[in-house]
């Protein structure tokens, strides 16, 4: 009974772990469950410096045990005390897990500065990051340039879940770095510092989903050569392509052979027509034919916004066959 | 039996734990679309009837009191059909509604025809036969000739009758 009692604990334990991730007490970024099918995950290996610099690369850059923002550990940047002293250092990893294109992407970190005796002449820090591409091209996602007064060290403060996705514009393996770039005032007690700590980076998998709805037209019985259409003049059958993923996405559409029909722009001895229509469909349509590759339906649809479209056959001149024929449409989803 | 609840559960514990983490790439909806194109079509079973010889200006039909061979015109399509029907004028004889001088008249019936018989002249033009014929439905038809009085040739004539059958 203990051992089954504990095996049940286990496993609720596993999957609230997988669900929620495992517990950070220095910040938690809510997920918006009802937009997002997919759960962020932060992608950053040992984010929080938690007892020391593992999975960094440091250059020049130091792990700094004596202060973090909630606990045990920091990244620090510092020139030497000295007039106009310069120093630049960074702290790198390589991301482990591809970013997609389409992914969301938060950035969410912390920073202290502080300027010994003088104000400094330079205190900038970014995040920067390499594409899969170009894996030695640094890119800055975020900076911030400000020099604080001379004094004790400011205040953590830091970008919360900032929407850095637009940087991620290829699928791949990303490099991820920060930096600082320090130099002293004028003053012989000058010196320079920065640290950066808890940096998340944070993933939401893009979705890519559609529906069509009501996703049946029954043409019925049709004489050779006639058409119909689902306009509201005719059947009145409408289909309306939803998005329902968690980002832009372009719709394709494309129809198919029947068992006894080819498609085709021209309809003729066993071919037939079909086309679709998005706009002013009941008035005045404007009728695209379908081909078996597919074709743009619509783009940017935005997440939860759709496409109503419809559907025009003709039949073939002549048929002969008088079985029911399967003249399917398949629209697709793409990230836009 | 323990074992294998616990190992239920926990693969259901897992299952549970990373279906929420599936992610797509692409996705694809459809619409399922169908159509059959109408097909008209009629049969007339059996098709062939035999006056064979008769004398001038004499009657036959195919009522079971005569020859006995009803014609049945049936619904081979995919649609509700009516069924039209017409004669011809043969190589020697003209087709009319009273006969005379190398004049037949040909008539068709379609209701008690055995019994009581209402009988219809055919014309070179199409006239109802039947409406609202349903799919594999029929029509069961007899037909009388009334030949020329007088015939002026002694050869077969082919007196041939068609059903056309257009959509309902």
């Amino acid at each position: 009974m203990r051992i089954f009692v504990r095996t049940i604990s286990l496993c609720v334990l596993i999957a609230f772990l997988t669900f929620f991730g495992i517990p950070e007490n220095w910040q938690n970024f809510p997920v918006t469950s009802k937009i997002y099918k997919a759960r962020a995950t932060n992608y950053l290996t040992n984010p929080s410096f938690t007892g020391n610099a593992t999975s960094w690369t440091l250059s020049t850059s130091t792990y700094d045990s004596s202060k973090y923002q909630d606990s045990a550990g920091s990244i620090k940047t510092q020139t030497a005390v000295g007039r106009n002293n310069t120093n630049s250092g960074n702290a790198s990893q390589t991301i482990s897990t591809n970013i997609g294109s389409a992914d969301t992407v938060q950035l969410s970190l912390y920073w202290s500065k502080q300027c010994v005796s003088v104000t400094c002449t330079t205190n900038t820090i970014s995040v920067d990051i390499a594409k899969p591409s170009a894996p030695s091209t640094w890119v800055t996602i975020w900076s911030d340039t400000s020099t604080p007064s001379a004094g004790s060290a400011t205040s953590w403060t830091g970008p919360s879940s900032l929407d850095v996705s637009s940087y991620f514009d290829e699928t791949g393996q990303y490099n991820i770095r920060l930096y600082a770039n320090l130099k002293n005032g004028n003053d012989k007690n000058a010196q320079s510092l920065t640290w950066f700590d808890n940096v998340n980076l944070n993933v939401i998998p893009a979705v890519i989903s559609v529906s069509v709805s009501d996703g049946v037209v029954s043409y019925g019985i049709t004489a050779a050569n006639s058409t119909k259409d689902t306009t509201s003049s005719s059947l009145n059958d409408s289909q309306t392509a939803t998005n329902n993923g968690n980002v832009a996405e372009n719709f394709n559409i494309k129809g198919q052979n029947s068992a006894n029909w080819t498609l085709a722009g021209t309809n003729g001895s066993d071919i037939y027509r079909h086309r679709f229509c998005t706009l002013t469909c009941d008035t005045t349509p404007t009728w695209t034919a379908l081909t078996t590759s597919y074709q743009t339906l619509a783009t940017g649809v935005a997440t939860s916004g759709n496409q109503v479209f419809d559907l025009e056959i003709q039949t073939p001149n002549p048929s002969t066959v008088y079985t029911q024929q399967s003249v399917d449409v398949t629209v697709q989803a793409v990230a836009q | 039996m323990m074992k294998k609840t616990l190992a239920i559960i926990t693969f259901a514990s897992f299952l549970f734990a990373t279906s929420n983490l599936l992610v797509w790439a692409a996705d694809t909806g459809s619409v399922t679309a169908t159509v059959t194109v109408q097909n008209i079509s009629v049969s007339i079973s059996d098709g062939t009837v035999t006056y064979g010889t008769l004398s001038n200006n004499a009657t036959a039909d195919t009522t079971s009191g005569g020859l006995n061979d009803s014609q049945t015109a049936t619904n081979d399509g995919n649609v509700t059909e009516n069924f039209n029907i017409r004669g011809a004028n043969s190589a020697s004889w003209t087709l009319a509604g009273t006969n005379g001088s190398d004049i037949y008249r040909h008539r068709f019936c379609t209701s008690d025809c055995d019994g009581t018989p209402t009988w219809n002249a055919l014309t070179t033009s199409y006239q109802t036969l039947a409406t609202g014929v349903a799919t594999s439905g029929n029509q069961v038809f007899d037909l009388e000739i009334q030949t020329p009085n007088p015939s002026t040739v002694y050869t077969q004539q082919s007196v041939d009758v068609t059903v056309q059958a257009v959509a309902n």
